[in-house]
């Protein structure tokens, strides 16, 4: 019945996690998993592809990472994402998150 | 959070854990849910947390979180307890608009009058079967879709058309329904991110978005018990005053879709599904209720309709001849009867021809 924020907040503390262990560990599988999402915020920043055409599995993360911060994702280079580019998404995340207002 | 408490919840787990082994359920798929359950609790109980980082603490959580949902739902649906008639319908509506899916419906019991609601966190939190893939190396083939529903109203076919309602809730987080229309009026500038009113607007959507989508297979039967349980309630955060619900509802069913929100609902469904919010049901005639018979109930389209088949044998008044002929105690058992006969006997001839 009610929009399910907890159920989003959890899925964001574990996005946060999978960050931390690709920055400390680089942890191929979470590297495959955040992959589509990093792909699509950059199709989303620089209107490739629009709301209805996101991974309705990362729907929330994509939508979010790319309305708050476009620049870094229209630019970013899909085919060699760096550690570095990861600790910035994982700085960002963290804030956005941080600022969940309910 | 201290990583004591985290090994006291396990052993909290492992007492849950041991009575839910005997479990019997009808459904193999259940069966196999529960087995691989069990297997990934025991990697649980055999590891060390005195290590972990606070971050990897929370993860861990989640995943100790995760199974004792799991064995909640799973214990309220075994054979002797799990209303199968309702649960069928509402997986003939999932297979339409999810095709192929790998959800598995159960169902918990609220000891609350009016306690219906549907969970998510299992089967739409995706990083954590990637987390426990990567930390157990455990997969689930199947997801359970937990549906709460109170536990007076288990067997009520005519109440329970608000499951319907929460099936919409379903859907629409699958499908990001509600929330493509609301990121478009943030691109549009229409509504700030992260505001009060996003969030409003947004809670306001999905039960707009859950009232028609159950309006579909049910008629207005999902309005007559809101507006009975939440008569004149006013707008508030997390839903719209009941009025404007049966308002949207009734121009959903009368064809008026010029309303912004139905249109917003209409555009971003077809295009996030690839299906149309549209009239799914049938009004049955009552003869068969009047004559204390089950309907011969013919395809999907049918088996949807029984429930507003039901309300509307109910409200007919002063045709209601089950009311003048046996009162209204004996009515209401007969019309619960029928609508679980009729469904029963749907399955049993289904099931027959295949």
């Amino acid at each position: 019945m009610y929009f399910a924020q907890n159920e989003t907040r959890n899925q964001f503390e574990l996005y946060l996690t999978f960050l931390d262990e690709i920055v400390a560990n680089n942890n191929e599988l979470y590297k495959a998993f955040f992959r589509t999402i990093v792909s699509q915020a950059k199709d989303l920043s620089t209107g490739v592809i629009d709301y209805s055409k996101l991974s309705k599995e990362h729907f929330d993360i994509i939508a979010i990472l790319a309305n708050n911060h476009p620049d870094f994702f229209a630019n970013i280079d899909i085919d060699n994402i760096t550690v570095e580019n990861y600790q910035q998404i994982l700085t960002f995340l963290t804030a956005d998150v941080s600022q969940f207002a309910y | 959070m201290h990583f004591r408490t985290l090994e006291l919840n396990v052993a909290q787990l492992s007492r849950c854990i041991q009575k839910s082994r005997i479990n019997k359920y009808s459904d193999a798929r259940k069966e196999k849910y529960q087995k691989v359950l069990i297997e990934l609790f025991s990697e649980l109980q055999t590891h060390d947390y005195s290590t972990l980082t606070p971050t990897q603490l929370i993860a861990k959580k989640q995943i100790v979180d995760f199974v004792f949902e799991s064995i909640q739902y799973l214990d309220n649906s075994t054979l002797t307890i799990i209303p199968f008639e309702i649960v069928y319908c509402l997986e003939q509506a999932l297979n339409e608009w999810i095709p192929g899916h790998s959800f598995i419906v159960v169902t918990s019991l609220s000891n609350e009058l009016l306690s219906y609601q549907i969970s998510y966190n299992l089967t739409q939190n995706s990083a954590l079967y990637t987390l426990i893939k990567n930390d157990y190396n455990k997969e689930f083939e199947h997801k359970l879709i937990q549906i709460t529903l109170p536990r007076y109203y288990v067997h009520d076919y005519l109440a329970n058309v608000v499951l319907y309602h929460e099936l919409g809730h379903f859907i629409d987080r699958t499908y990001k329904i509600s929330e493509s229309v609301i990121w478009t009026e943030i691109a549009n500038k229409t509504v700030v991110y992260n505001s009060e009113e996003m969030y409003r607007l947004l809670n306001h959507y999905m039960e707009y978005f859950a009232d028609i989508f159950a309006a579909q297979y049910v008629g207005n039967a999902s309005n007559l018990f809101i507006d009975y349980i939440a008569h004149k309630n006013p707008d508030c955060f997390t839903h719209p005053a009941t009025d404007k619900r049966i308002e949207m509802v009734k121009k959903f069913l009368d064809g008026d879709h010029t309303v912004p929100e139905i249109k917003n609902l209409k555009h971003f469904t077809l295009l996030n599904t690839g299906r149309d919010l549209e009239i799914k049901h049938d009004n049955l005639p009552l003869d068969d209720f009047y004559n204390l018979l089950p309907y011969e109930l013919s395809n999907e389209r049918e088996l949807h309709s029984i429930f507003l088949a039901g309300w509307s044998a109910w409200q007919k008044n002063p045709d209601n001849k089950l009311k003048t002929d046996f009162g209204n105690d004996v009515a209401y058992k007969a019309i619960n009867n029928l609508i679980e006969k009729s469904i029963s006997n749907y399955i049993v001839v289904k099931n027959w021809n295949s």
